[in-house]
């Protein structure tokens, strides 16, 4: 604070206008920015969850010699307009047996922590204004960015939860425990993966990972292989897709989210897309290296081109977490579906060890070679 | 919920924290029951201690349809038994018809019945093969069979005038001979089927995820499905050799070398193999049946109006599903005195309870697929 | 050996990846869907779609009428001393809403009058326009009930 008001005392003439300057600057920082951040950041990713929807469906269609939703728009682009509007339109049901209040809140509890993780992931080198200042592309870069994704992803879990409990209903229950007990395999390989990257980023902020990750000269996928396997692996099961799709297995239990219609429907389905857009994007910045451009010397370019460096970096993140997307489509269009007990052994009995394990060797990596 | 009086509940805290079994209605309207049965499970978390199954929600009273009809109106009727093989079921009625009637039908038409019926064989276990597999959860491999299904459909059409129930035979022999252009098409399907079957294996034969959700699961011993009279892939799954058409060979199957595959543990993944090694043994005699088109007429014998003289008869065929028997009885007037059908899906659900005790609802879903039953010809 | 074998299998999942690179393959390769009803059908002549009757040729003797199971068409004769020179039907109605699309009608036909044509959207708002009379049964008609032109791609009957 003092160094802002020295600062913006320097420029006003008389105390008043510099302390209404101060003032300026001050909301500017801390409400006007981060808002229109915000803002542009929530657009960004409400877009692309639509869009993924579309890529999903589009490319599973390819994948099975079909066309896929072609109809809506030019290539079916329209096709999530449409969805949504069906979905808006739609009646809006509560089951007789549920319990009202929770039935209605827990689609809110499932959407909202979905987008928060967001928040903390760095998109690019920070982009310089003609006035000389520097915005990260990021809208709160926290100290325990990778911590606050892993703590508020596993919030969503109580959505689901209540939501199956709240239905009144068998089948939405069976899917929120099913949920609730794969949610704690999972997130705990999940977790040592992603301390197996820590360790070798050597910090909690998403950005100095990507940092080191140029520094080393190596993306994080070669020291870290195994931990990108069972992150791989965790973060399938972690957002529930096949073919660990088990809270909904649509031909099994139908799903937490049986008694739900219209836009709370569309609410958990949403999220749950958010969700697989959060992890591969935190995948693509821990194991794939970010926004580093492959292949060039990033600082150079930067010092000579910051903006156009930033661009590039925006698109080379976003390609490499389209790779994760477009492997989440295809193992779906590939693979059947575990069992409910099966999917339980994996976590514990296989990936826990080796999560351990992992973290044990990438720590003696770590100590003897990447010194 | 059930309301209890006061003097029932022994203790706040036990009634909340006690677990109980809980009744589960699998149906009538779940996707993977496919169509409207429904299963009343007796559960322990996801454990099935009991199953109880519930019929007759697509019955249609067609054995009693068929009784308000002469003999040739009767025959359209018999497709939507097991409306996914059509085909085999109207070949089983006119089977049993012709039997009684004593009408010899000519070899043409008897060598186009097999080849119409295995082609509607492989029809009904690629779409058996996509449903199974979407229930375990494999979504693509729903497509896939779907698409070689198309192609059987269209040479239906072409050939009988409709893709599902097209009402195939008349009573003695068969209505068309092959369209032209029809033969070379049906060849070129058979040549490239066997490479499509592989792709299907190579997607789940031999995938570790597949055979964790099918081995193992929904054992039935050879001496219970005996007991238990099931038939077709799902007792050649235990192991035991019975196929019609070895066993009584018609419509000239005798005249066709095939193999018949069988099962070693009669689990889910045993029934699975079973079936897929069936298509390609149907195919085999497709093609020759084919190759070895004998000429000559495509009708038998048969007067406009059809009257069986007073008696019975029981015709049964190798459907899809497996033994699908006709038994006929006649007055000797123009309707049917009776006609009762001995349906294969029917049969063989009574299989499932044995299969999925002690399982769990996933594996529940995996047996229902497994047993390849459909809905219309359990109900009837 | 054969436990390393084993090992090696479970650690590389060699048949994962087989089942990825046959939904790789069928990716590349064109689709078999067709956009309906951008691309329409073309039908083979022996498609049993809806019934066509050809009022012109029929001498009103309900062959059809007694072969079929449903009970779908319903032939009025003319009165006797029309009959003697026209025997064309009076009224002939058909029932497309009850309609098996067995073919059975078709079999007795001495005249070949009633036929399957390749017409198959039979889709319509009530279920009074599936029945049809001696106006609408004829070949050439029903282009008026129909959006689409559906002759287009039929192939012409010789
Ligand atoms: S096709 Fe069959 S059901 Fe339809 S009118 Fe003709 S005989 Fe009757
Ligand atoms: S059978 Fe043919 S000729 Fe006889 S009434 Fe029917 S359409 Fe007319």
């Amino acid at each position: 604070m003092s160094r802002l008001a020295r600062s913006a005392g320097n420029r006003g003439s008389t105390p008043r206008e510099a302390k209404r300057a101060m003032t300026y600057e001050v909301l500017l920082n801390t409400v006007g920015w981060p808002l229109a951040k915000i803002v542009v950041l929530l657009a960004a990713v409400l877009t692309v969850v639509a869009y993924i929807g579309w890529f999903e469906r589009r490319l599973l269609g390819l994948f099975q010699s079909r066309l896929g939703p072609n109809r809506v728009g030019p290539l079916g682009l329209l096709q999530p307009v449409a969805d949504g509007l069906k979905l808006f339109l739609k009646e809006d049901i509560v089951p007789l047996n549920a319990r009202p209040f929770l039935f209605k809140l827990a689609p809110v509890f499932a959407f909202f922590p979905a987008f928060l993780g967001f928040a903390v992931v760095s998109w690019a080198l920070p982009w310089a204004t003609p006035s000389g200042r520097h915005h990260g592309f990021v809208v709160a870069d926290v100290d325990l960015g990778i911590l606050l994704v892993l703590a508020v992803s596993s919030l969503g879990i109580f959505g689901i939860i209540l939501g199956g409990w709240s239905s009144g209903s068998k089948y939405p229950l069976m899917g929120s425990l099913r949920s609730a007990s794969q949610m704690l395999a999972y997130e705990i390989p999940l977790t040592l993966s992603v301390i197996a990257v820590i360790l070798l980023g050597g910090s909690f902020r998403l950005s100095d990972i990507v940092a080191a990750q140029q520094k080393l000269g190596a993306y994080f996928i070669l020291p870290g292989l195994l931990a990108f396997g069972v992150y791989l692996i965790s973060a399938v099961a972690e957002t529930n897709r096949v073919p660990f799709d088990l809270p909904e297995g649509e031909s099994e239990i139908i799903g937490f989210h049986t008694e739900y219609s219209g836009m709370r429907f569309g609410f958990f389905f949403v999220a749950e897309y958010a969700n697989m857009v959060l992890i591969s994007v935190i995948a693509a910045s821990l194991f794939l290296g970010g926004y580093d451009l492959p292949g060039v010397d990033d600082a150079a370019l930067y010092a000579a081109h910051p903006n156009l460096a930033s661009a590039l970096g925006v698109f080379a993140f976003a390609a490499k977490s389209a790779l994760f997307a477009y492997f989440y489509v295809w193992i779906r269009a590939t693979f059947p579906r575990y069992r409910y007990d099966q999917l339980l052994r994996i976590g514990w009995v296989v990936l826990l060890p080796i999560a351990l394990a992992n973290v044990a060797l990438v720590a003696l990596l770590k100590l003897w070679l990447l010194r | 919920m059930a309301v209890e009086t006061r003097a029932e509940k022994t203790s706040p805290l036990r009634e909340v924290l006690e677990t109980r079994q809980y009744e589960l209605n699998m149906g009538p309207q779940h996707p993977a029951t496919h169509g409207v049965y429904r299963a009343v499970l007796q559960l322990d978390g996801e454990r099935v201690l009991a199953m109880e199954s519930v019929l007759g929600y697509l019955h249609r009273g067609i054995e009693k349809w068929a009784e308000y009809r002469t003999w040739t109106q009767a025959t359209p009727i018999f497709d939507r038994l097991d409306y996914v093989g059509a085909v085999l079921n109207g070949h089983g009625y006119v089977g049993a018809v012709e039997k009684l009637l004593g009408v010899e039908v000519p070899r043409r038409a008897q060598y186009i019945r097999v080849v119409l019926g295995e082609l509607q064989r492989i029809a009904n276990h690629l779409l058996w093969l996509g449903t199974h597999a979407l229930d375990v959860g494999a979504m693509s491999m729903l497509f896939y069979p779907m698409r070689e299904r198309e192609v059987i459909l269209d040479l239906f059409e072409a050939m009988l005038g409709q893709r599902l129930l097209p009402n195939a035979y008349p009573i003695g022999g068969v209505r068309f001979d092959f369209p032209k252009g029809w033969e070379p098409v049906c060849r070129r399907f058979l040549a490239a089927f066997p490479g499509r079957v592989d792709d299907y294996e190579g997607l789940l034969t031999g995938n570790r995820i597949w055979r964790q959700r099918t081995i193992g699961v929904g054992v039935i011993s050879a001496k219970d499905a005996i007991a238990l009279s099931l038939s077709g892939p799902t007792l050649r799954g235990s192991g035991v050799n019975f196929d019609v058409r070895k066993a009584i060979p018609y419509s000239s199957y005798g005249d066709f070398e095939f193999e018949v595959p069988l099962g070693k543990n009669g689990d889910v993944f045993d029934r699975y193999l079973c079936r897929v090694r069936e298509m390609r043994q149907s195919a085999r005699i497709i093609q020759q049946a084919l190759d070895g088109m004998p000429e000559g007429e495509l009708r038998g014998k048969v007067g406009k109006i059809i009257r069986p003289p007073v008696g019975e008869a029981y015709y049964t065929v190798e459907a899809a599903k497996g033994q699908l028997g006709y038994y006929i009885v006649s007055d000797g007037g123009e309707k049917p005195w009776r006609v009762h059908v001995k349906s294969p899906s029917f049969v063989n659900l009574q299989g499932i309870e044995t299969m999925s005790r002690g399982n769990l609802i996933a594996d529940v879903v995996a047996i229902i697929g497994s047993l390849d039953i459909v809905l219309g010809e359990v109900d009837r | 050996m054969n436990a390393i074998g084993r090992f090696l299998q479970m650690v590389t999942f060699p048949e994962l990846l087989k089942g990825m690179a046959i939904t790789t393959k069928y990716l590349a390769k064109p689709k078999v869907t067709e956009s309906y009803p951008d691309a329409r059908p073309v039908l083979p002549y022996r498609t049993k779609g809806r019934l066509h009757v050809e009022i012109e040729t029929c001498i009103s003797c309900r062959m059809c009428e007694k072969a079929c199971p449903e009970g779908c068409i319903r032939v009025y004769p003319p009165p006797k001393e029309v009959f003697k020179t026209d025997k064309r039907p009076a009224e002939f109605y058909l029932n497309q809403e009850h309609c098996l699309h067995c073919g059975l009608c078709v079999d007795p036909c001495p005249t070949g009058s009633i036929h399957h044509s390749q017409e198959f959207e039979l889709a319509v708002v009530h279920y009074d326009d599936l029945l049809f009379d001696k106006e609408t049964l004829p070949y050439d008609l029903d282009q008026k009930r129909f959006r689409w032109n559906l002759l287009e791609n039929v192939p012409v009957k010789k």
